[in-house]
C-alpha cells in the first residue's frame, strides 16, 4: 500500500436528470476502468424486470440449496427411522407423504435462507470501502464515486464529472477505516458452534449426580436415611401405611407401569421398543437394593430410565421407592 | 435512462414524513405502552401460576383436549398470512397499490407468528419439555415421531417464521441504511449494523432484487403450506367434523381473510396516528376492500360446500355436530361467527362507497377478526364435545386462566406491534420513492 498517496479517489453529486450514461462512457474513454466506477441512487435505477437476461447463477444456488434442503428432510423423516426404529402394528414406518411433506418445509427453508446469505454476502462484497456512504442521495440526488485514480488522472476525472453537471465534488482518500458496527463473523460462527455442540448434551446434566473439584466423592445415602428437600417429614410408619396404599399404586400406575409393567417385571407395553430393557423389579438384584437406594434411582434415572426429580415431588418418590421395595415377594421391614 | 426530475423532488418529504414516525412518542404512547405491559404481566402471571399448579387450571377435560390454546394458536397464525398475502401475493402480481401496505402487514406477520409459538407452549403440559420435539441425537434415544402432524407443524412454522423474518427483513435494509444517517442516539449503531453498509450502489440494488424476486414466490408457496399443515393437525384425524379434505384450503383461505382484515386495523390506525394520509390514501382501503370481498366469498363457499356434503351425507355422527351448531349448544356463538365473517363484509364492502371509507373499513376488519376467532373456536370444540360414543358427550368454556392468557397475548402482540413502530419504518421508504417514481413517468 505504499502508492496509496499516490491515488485519490472523488466523489461528485449530480441532480437526477444528469446523464449518468454519457459520463460513463467519457470516464471510461479517459482511461477509469469500469470496476472503478460506483453509482449511487436512493432507488434502484434500472427498473425491476427490465433487464434483458438475468443472470442465471442466483437461481442455481437457490436450487441446489433446495436440493441440499430435501435431503435434510430425507434424513429427518426417513434416515432417522432407521437410525432409531420403531416398529408399531407392523405398518411401515417411514410414511412417503410424512417424508415429502418434511422436506417441502426443509427444501424451502434452506432455499430461502440460503439466497438470503448469498445476497448478504453480496450486499457487502459491493460496499465501496474508499467512499462513506453519501446520505445526501436519500433526498433524490444520485453520486458518482471514480475511486483509485492517479493524481495525473484527477483532473481530467474532475472536469468530465463537473461538464455533467456535479453539485458538489469532493477527493476521499482511499484508506478510510471501514464502517464501524459491524458485529464479526468469527463471533457469530462460534457462537453457533457452541449452540450446537449444546443441543448434543443431556439437558438433563445438572441433574445428574456429580462432585465438584476437591469435594469428596458421594456415597449413596445410608439406609434408613429420609430425604432432607421434603417438606413434609416421613415417618416410617406412614411410609409403611402408604407402601399399599392407593396412591402408590395410582402413581406406579402412571410413571412406571409403561416400561415395568403392571407387576414390575419389566414387561411395560413399552418395554419392546425400549433399547434396553426395563430391569424386572423382582429380580434378586433390585430385592438387594434398599428402599434409599430406589429412591436415588428414581430420583436421578438410571441409563435408559429417566430421571423423575422434575416429574414428582420427594414424597412421591419416596412412596414410590419404598412401594419398590414391598414388592420383594418376602418384605422384611428394611434391612437392619 | 431517462429520468426527469418529477418525483425525485418529492423525495425530502417522503423521508420526513415516513421517518417521523421513529421520533420518540408523547405521553399517550408511553400511557399506553404501560396499559399494555401490564396486561402483559397479567398473561405472564396467569401463565406461571398454569406451570406451577399443573395443566388442570385450563377446562380441558376427556374428551375435550384440544381448545383455547389451540384454537388461539391457528388464529394467530392465520393473523400472520397478512403480511405474506399482501405483500407476496402483490408483490408477484406486481400491483403498484401494494407499497405503503407491505411494511405495516409484513410487521403483522413477524409478530403473530411469535405469538402463535407461544400458544403452542402455553398448550404443553410440561412446557420445560419443549425441546424433546427437536430432532438431535440424544441420551432419551428418543427420535421425534415424524408421522404425527404435529411435527409437520413445528417444521413448517420454524420455516414459516425464519422466511418471513428475511422476507420483512430484505427491502428494510435500505431504510435502515436511511435511518442509520438520520436518526441519531442509542439507536445509531444498530441500525449501522443491520445496514450492513448499504451505500446505494447499483451492484448492491441488483442483489438485493434479485434476492427479493426469488424469494418472494418461496415466501408465497411457504405461506400456503403452514396454513394446510395447521389444517392437516385436524383433518389427519377421524374426527367428525375434521377428517374432511377442504379442511387445508378452508383454512388458508379463513387465515388470509383474518389477515386482510388485521391489515385493514392496521392501516386505519397507522394512518390515522401518524397522519399519512397522503401516502395510504383512500384507494388502498378500495382495493383492500376488493380483495376482501373476493375472500368472503371463497372462503363462504368453501364452508358451504363443506356442509352441504356433511349435511347431504347425514351420518349420525357427523349431524350430531352440524346440529349442535345449527341449533344446539353452539348456535349463538355460530351465528354470530356466520353474521361477522360473511354476511357483514358482503353487505358493506360489496358498496364502493363504503370502501372508501376508513372508519368503516377498520371495523369490518375488527368484526372479521372477532368472528374468525370465534370461528377457530368452533372448528376445534364442537366436533371434540361430539365424539363417536354419545355417552361421553361434553361441553366446554375457557378458565379464567386461559381468558387471562389469552388477553395477555394479545396485549403483548399489540405491545410489540407499537414498540415496533418506533424502530421500524412503517411505509418502504425506498419502495415508496420508486412507485412515486414509477407512477409519475409511466403515465
Ligand atoms: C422409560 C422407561 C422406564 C420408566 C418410565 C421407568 N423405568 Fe425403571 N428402569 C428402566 C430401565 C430401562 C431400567 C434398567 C436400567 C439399568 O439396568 O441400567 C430400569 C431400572 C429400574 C430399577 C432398577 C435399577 C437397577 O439398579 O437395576 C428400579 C428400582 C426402577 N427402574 C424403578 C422405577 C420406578 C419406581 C419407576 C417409576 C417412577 C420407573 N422405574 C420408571 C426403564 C424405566
Amino acid at each position: 500500500m505504499v502508492e496509496n498517496h499516490t491515488r485519490v479517489g472523488l466523489l461528485a453529486l449530480f441532480p437526477p436528470e444528469a446523464d449518468m450514461d454519457t459520463s460513463r462512457r467519457r470516464l471510461e474513454e479517459a482511461g477509469i476502468r469500469q470496476e472503478q466506477i460506483t453509482l449511487l441512487s436512493p432507488i434502484p435505477l434500472a427498473a425491476p424486470n427490465t433487464e434483458a437476461h438475468p443472470p442465471f447463477w442466483p437461481y442455481g444456488i437457490t436450487i441446489a440449496a433446495g436440493l441440499v434442503g430435501i435431503g435434510i428432510g430425507l434424513f429427518f423423516s426417513a434416515g432417522t427411522a432407521a437410525l432409531y426404529p420403531l416398529v408399531t402394528g407392523g405398518k411401515p414406518i417411514v410414511a412417503a407423504p410424512v417424508v415429502g411433506i418434511i422436506s417441502y418445509e426443509t427444501m424451502m427453508l434452506m432455499a430461502v435462507v440460503v439466497t438470503f446469505v448469498t445476497m448478504i454476502l453480496r450486499i457487502r462484497r459491493a460496499r465501496d470501502l474508499t467512499v462513506e456512504r453519501e446520505a445526501r442521495i436519500d433526498d433524490g440526488r444520485l453520486a458518482l464515486s471514480v475511486r483509485d485514480i492517479h493524481h495525473d488522472q484527477e483532473a481530467t476525472v474532475r472536469k468530465i464529472m463537473e461538464q455533467a453537471g456535479a453539485l458538489d465534488i469532493r477527493s476521499v482518500s482511499a484508506d478510510l477505516p471501514l464502517l464501524e458496527g459491524q458485529p464479526s463473523a468469527h463471533v457469530v460462527g462460534m457462537l453457533a458452534l457452541c449452540c450446537l455442540a449444546m443441543a448434543g448434551c443431556s439437558q438433563d446434566m445438572q441433574e445428574q449426580q456429580s462432585y465438584q473439584s476437591q469435594e469428596a466423592p458421594r456415597l449413596h445415602s445410608p439406609s434408613g436415611s429420609i430425604p432432607r428437600d421434603s417438606r413434609t417429614v416421613i415417618s416410617r410408619e406412614t411410609l409403611a401405611a402408604d407402601r399399599m396404599s392407593d396412591r402408590a399404586k395410582e402413581l406406579f400406575r402412571i410413571n412406571c407401569l409403561p416400561c415395568h409393567g403392571e407387576s414390575g417385571e419389566g414387561t411395560g407395553p413399552v418395554a419392546p421398543y425400549l433399547k434396553q430393557l426395563p430391569a424386572n423389579l423382582r429380580a434378586p438384584r433390585v430385592r438387594a437394593l434398599s428402599s434409599t437406594e430406589i429412591y436415588d434411582i428414581i430420583t436421578q434415572g438410571k441409563d435408559m430410565m429417566p430421571s423423575f426429580l422434575g416429574e414428582l415431588s420427594a414424597d412421591e418418590r419416596m412412596v414410590l421407592a419404598s412401594f419398590v421395595e414391598s414388592m420383594k415377594p418376602y418384605s422384611l421391614p428394611s434391612q437392619r | 435512462m431517462k429520468q426527469g426530475s418529477v418525483g425525485w423532488n418529492d423525495m425530502p418529504a417522503i423521508n420526513r414524513d415516513l421517518l417521523a414516525p421513529l421520533s420518540p412518542g408523547g405521553r399517550g404512547y408511553v400511557l399506553l405502552v404501560v396499559l399494555l405491559a401490564a396486561i402483559v404481566s397479567a398473561g405472564a402471571g396467569a401463565w406461571i401460576y398454569q406451570i406451577e399448579t399443573g395443566i388442570g387450571q385450563t377446562n380441558l377435560h376427556p374428551p375435550i383436549f384440544w381448545s383455547a390454546y389451540i384454537a388461539s394458536f391457528v388464529y394467530w397464525i392465520g393473523v400472520s398470512h397478512s403480511g405474506t398475502f399482501i405483500s407476496g401475493v402483490l408483490r408477484l402480481s406486481k400491483a403498484e397499490w401494494r407499497r405503503p401496505i407491505t411494511r405495516i402487514a409484513e410487521l403483522m406477520t413477524i409478530i403473530s407468528v411469535v405469538i402463535a409459538t407461544l400458544f403452542v407452549f402455553y398448550h404443553l403440559g410440561r412446557s420445560w419439555r419443549w425441546y424433546y420435539l427437536i430432532p438431535y441425537p440424544n441420551q432419551r434415544e428418543i427420535w421425534p415421531d415424524f408421522r404425527s402432524p404435529l411435527m409437520w407443524d413445528a417444521t413448517a412454522v420454524l420455516t414459516y417464521a425464519t422466511a418471513s423474518t428475511i422476507y420483512l427483513y430484505l427491502p428494510l435494509i435500505p431504510d435502515f441504511a436511511l435511518a442509520r444517517d438520520r436518526i441519531g442516539g442509542w439507536r445509531r449503531p444498530i441500525y449501522a449494523a443491520l445496514s450492513l453498509g448499504w451505500q446505494g450502489s447499483q451492484q448492491q440494488w441488483q442483489a438485493l432484487n434479485t434476492a427479493i424476486r426469488i424469494i418472494t414466490p418461496l415466501i408465497v408457496m411457504v405461506m400456503i403450506s403452514v396454513h394446510s399443515i395447521v389444517g392437516y393437525d385436524f383433518g389427519m384425524s377421524l374426527v367428525p367434523g375434521w377428517h374432511t379434505s377442504i379442511i387445508a384450503p378452508y383454512f388458508v383461505v379463513g387465515a388470509v381473510h383474518s389477515g386482510l382484515g388485521m391489515v385493514a386495523i392496521g392501516l386505519y390506525l397507522v394512518r390515522r396516528t401518524y397522519r399519512l394520509e397522503s401516502y395510504i390514501r383512500l384507494e388502498h382501503f378500495d382495493k383492500l376492500g376488493k380483495l376482501m370481498v373476493a375472500m368472503t366469498l371463497t372462503l363462504a363457499y368453501f364452508y358451504f360446500s363443506d356442509q352441504l356434503t356433511v349435511w347431504y351425507g347425514k351420518v349420525p355422527d357427523h349431524m350430531a355436530i352440524l346440529h349442535s351448531l345449527m341449533s344446539g349448544t353452539f348456535a349463538v356463538p355460530q351465528w354470530t361467527m356466520i353474521t361477522l365473517i360473511y354476511v357483514l363484509p358482503l353487505i358493506t364492502l360489496t358498496i364502493p362507497a363504503f370502501r372508501h371509507w376508513p372508519l368503516g373499513m377498520m371495523v369490518i376488519g375488527l368484526c372479521i377478526n372477532v368472528g374468525m376467532y370465534i370461528e377457530r373456536m368452533l372448528i376445534l370444540v364442537p366436533p371434540l364435545a361430539h365424539p363417536r360414543l354419545s355417552y361421553n358427550w361434553s361441553d366446554y368454556f375457557p378458565s379464567w386462566v386461559e381468558l387471562t392468557i389469552m388477553a395477555g397475548s394479545f396485549a403483548l402482540a399489540v405491545l410489540l406491534y407499537v414498540l415496533a413502530v418506533k424502530f421500524v419504518p412503517i411505509i418502504s421508504i425506498w419502495e415508496e420513492k420508486e412507485g412515486h417514481l414509477h407512477g409519475r413517468e409511466s403515465h
